[in-house]
């Protein structure tokens, strides 16, 4: 591994973080915050021009196909701006579940209008609400005319509400093992049957319930099915868990420069309060919290590209940057004092955008369950990296 | 050794009392607008002077100044029942903060003045200490106060006011004399908050609650506003700030938010078992209940010190350096309990608990500030309360 970033990667981040700070500042993000689309179609139409929904999208489909650190070098740049919206249901989940299909049909459909910026994607496999598994899917489907009929309810899907497709994973009731009896469907979010809840979360309207009855699906609209689904899905799940730490690390970073800055600039009792060592061992334990989280979090991307990236390395990634950034969080609102409690302030766009990500993709908990899981099994379970199609 | 602190008949007759009080007259709405956010409302007013005519929020005082006998046991029963209903109790920082400096430090004609109507639940203080170069560091703070004959006109700035924009007066120290050590130029005064020259404006915080930016243009105070004796302020200042720390947590009103989270671990499915089946969940439970268990255990000794005549000196921070920081760990815990169903605030679709842990969360960021920083009570703690070098 080359812990430096590459040149290509140096060209994401420069070019990112000018976009970014130029075009996002705090009051954009949170109006963003209150405005069900989450992002402008201005500012939309400027990041996909800038080729960022085409990042992981494979080239024979109009994409970029660039590597998943490079994926995780931008995300930690819009991390930095706590970039609301659509991108990462679309353009990081939805794209890792469709790379792992081989149904080429519906990635000729998809992926061509991800990569230039038309269609936005929501992901519900399970309820998002930490339960993770083949048997908790959520939609179940039945043979019906020409297709399928889907029914059941996500309670919680990031970006629902905005999506033109969801990706659903269907329970198709002709095996008894939830593993073996899986299909994942996309289905258009204007069908009839379909419903949807905005959900108001600590960071805005940026998910919601999911509701389906008798929604019909055609042959067209089934993406996957059998043995080897529920596996992809889980691969891309546990990488865009990874792809969330990369967010995180992002705002963390930008707390840490915030916390610091600040201890150099105010003074109390006729000094920085950068000088008093309480706050000077909360910005050295938040560096050291960062720089752990954010090389755990870049090392893991680069086992993902060479294939090699286990379970348990995607899942301590998730652990580590949950409890790192918590703490750099509360560092942060420390060393900034009463100032940073203030809505006028950076800290609490920071503060919702963290305490949403920390339960988005497994909370902690699940994460540590997963890890024991595999720790504690004889064959650690080896998913393999970066698929290339 | 006695941790049962409602000894007498009379103080556990007044707790039944009051109690009962409260589940009749209380409403969630004058809970919310006793609640920092939102400020006194006319429901919230009403009740604060129901309140204030059964003499209940005068115990602990003197009959003399609109109090009805009692001791600090009193105060403790009236704090805690109010924690156990989840409200606060009306005009806080005036029966809490400001009142009990003016009882042992003000005039004559002041305590005549102010303690019977803050027993009767009649007005509100706000703490008016803070500016904007002057946080921990008080007695750096340089609104100046200037004397002209039998009054002092004022001009400057202070900022985190809380209840300025509804309290009825305002809880200022301003720099007396500039030309003496920092500490020693500094008094309190009591300030009518909407007299002429003074500007309030709002700033909305992380939590909700709404604070404020206070500005004076040549506010002309009378001398008999001065709290005690001039250029003492600060001392007076560290006093009510005793009494804040001590007043500002009761881990009792974490126990009806932490059994309504039992309650849904209880009703909640995950993974295909109950939460409370799940064995992380189960040990953040018991270490939550644990931890408010401690800080009733921390709060009952200092109740108990005060009711022997010995005066909390580091005892105060100790406690709030607990409380705080507990509060903080409660709601990480709760958020891991409920995943992302956790971050749903009170008015979405589908929040559980009506999103009271989310709020809590957000809210409780500036426990660990507000009041005096962590840093700062830990230094306290380590230097008056044992004596290492400054
Ligand atoms: C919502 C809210 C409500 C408030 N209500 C009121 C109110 O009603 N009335 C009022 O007067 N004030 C109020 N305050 C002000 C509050 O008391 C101050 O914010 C607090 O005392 C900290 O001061 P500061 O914000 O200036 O932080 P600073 O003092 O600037 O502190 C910044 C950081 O430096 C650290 N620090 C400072 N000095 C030292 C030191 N010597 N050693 C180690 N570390 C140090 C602090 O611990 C903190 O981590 C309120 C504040 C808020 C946010």
């Amino acid at each position: 591994m080359d812990v430096e970033f590459s040149e290509q990667q140096r060209l994401i981040q420069d070019s990112a973080r000018s976009f970014l700070s130029a075009n996002f500042t705090r009051q954009l993000v949170c109006d963003a915050r209150t405005a069900p689309e989450g992002c402008s179609p201005q500012n939309w139409a400027d990041m996909s021009d800038l080729g960022w929904m085409a990042i992981r999208v494979p080239e024979s489909y109009d994409g970029i196909d660039g590597s998943f650190v490079d994926l995780l070098v931008l995300l930690e740049e819009m991390g930095r701006v706590a970039l609301p919206g659509p991108f990462f249901p679309t353009a990081v989940y939805g794209v890792e579940i469709l790379r792992e299909c081989e149904n080429q049909q519906i990635k000729e459909d998809i992926f061509p209008s991800v990569a230039s910026g038309q269609i936005k994607l929501a992901v519900a496999l399970n309820n998002d609400d930490g339960e993770f598994g083949p048997s908790a899917v959520c939609f179940t489907a039945s043979p019906g005319d020409n297709g399928y009929l889907l029914n059941g309810a996500s309670h919680y899907v990031q970006n629902g509400h905005n999506a033109d497709y969801i990706l659903c994973a269907a329970r198709m009731g002709q095996c008894e093992e939830p593993e073996k009896d899986i299909a994942l469907f996309r289905v258009a979010t204007d069908m009839p049957g379909l419903c949807r809840k905005p959900l108001v979360t600590v960071n805005g309207i940026c998910a919601s319930e999911v509701v389906l009855e008798n929604v019909h699906a055609g042959s067209a609209d089934l993406i996957s099915e059998g043995m080897t689904l529920w596996p992809l899905l889980e691969q891309a799940t546990f990488r865009s868990a990874v792809a969330k730490s990369a967010e995180m690390v992002g705002a963390a970073a930008r707390i840490l420069e915030i916390a610091v800055a600040h201890a150099k600039e105010r003074h109390q009792f006729g000094q920085a309060i950068g000088s008093f060592q309480a706050i000077q061992h909360h910005c050295a334990d938040m560096l050291t919290d960062l720089d752990s989280a954010r090389w755990m979090m870049y090392k893991t991307g680069w086992l993902i590209d060479e294939g090699r990236a286990t379970r348990q390395d995607m899942a301590m990634t998730k652990i580590w940057c949950n409890e790192a950034c918590r703490r750099i969080l509360r560092s942060g609102h420390q060393v900034m004092g009463g100032i940073g409690y203030c809505e006028e302030h950076d800290m609490p766009m920071f503060f919702r955008y963290l305490r949403l990500a920390e339960s988005s993709l497994g909370g902690t908990d699940d994460h540590l369950a997963v890890v024991a899981d595999d720790l504690l099994s004889e064959e650690p379970s080896m998913i393999s990296g970066n698929k290339k199609d | 050794m006695d941790f049962n602190l409602t000894t007498t008949d009379e103080e556990e007759n007044f707790r039944v009392k009051l109690s009962a009080f409260l589940d009749r007259e209380l409403t969630p709405q004058i809970c919310r607008q006793h609640s920092m956010d939102l400020g006194l409302g006319p429901e919230a007013r009403a009740f604060a002077l129901k309140l204030g005519a059964t003499g209940w929020l005068g115990r602990g005082w003197p009959e003399k100044y609109g109090g009805s006998g009692g001791s600090v046991i009193d105060e403790y029963i009236l704090v805690q029942e109010f924690a156990r209903h989840e409200a606060f109790v009306p005009n806080i920082v005036a029966r809490f903060m400001c009142g009990p400096v003016i009882l042992r430090h003000g005039s004559a004609e002041m305590k005549a003045a102010f303690l019977p109507r803050i027993a009767s639940g009649e007005i509100e203080f706000s703490l008016g200490y803070t500016e904007p170069s002057s946080g921990s560091d008080l007695a750096s703070m340089r609104m100046r106060a200037v004397d002209d004959g039998d009054s002092y006109i004022m001009t400057g700035q202070k900022i985190f006011n809380t209840q300025s924009h509804f309290a009825d007066y305002h809880w200022l120290a301003v720099r007396t004399n500039p030309d003496v050590p920092r500490h020693h130029g500094i008094s309190l005064f009591v300030v009518d908050q909407r007299a002429e020259g003074i500007t309030i404006r709002p700033i909305e915080t992380l939590g909700g609650e709404r604070t404020n930016e206070v500005f004076y243009d040549s506010v002309r105070v009378p001398k008999s506003r001065l709290v005690g004796g001039l250029n003492k302020g600060f001392y007076y200042m560290a006093e009510a700030l005793g009494y804040e720390r001590l007043m500002l947590f009761q881990a009792i009103r974490l126990v009806p938010p932490f059994k309504r989270l039992v309650a849904y671990t209880k009703s909640t499915m995950r993974g295909g078992r109950l939460l409370c089946d799940n064995p992380d969940v189960r040990r953040h439970l018991a270490q939550m209940a644990t931890e408010i268990r401690i800080a009733q255990a921390l709060e009952d000794r200092a109740f108990a010190l005060l009711k022997k005549g010995n005066p909390l000196d580091h005892e105060s921070s100790l406690l709030k350096l607990f409380a705080s920081s507990m509060r903080q760990r409660f709601v990480d815990a709760a958020l891991d309990i409920m995943g992302p169903a956790g971050r749903l605030e009170e008015d979405s679709e589908g929040a559980p608990l009506a999103g009271e842990i989310i709020k809590m969360a957000r809210a409780s960021v500036i426990d660990t500030i507000g009041g005096g920083t962590s840093e700062i009570l830990k230094s306290l703690v380590a230097t008056r309360g044992m004596g290492l070098p400054r």
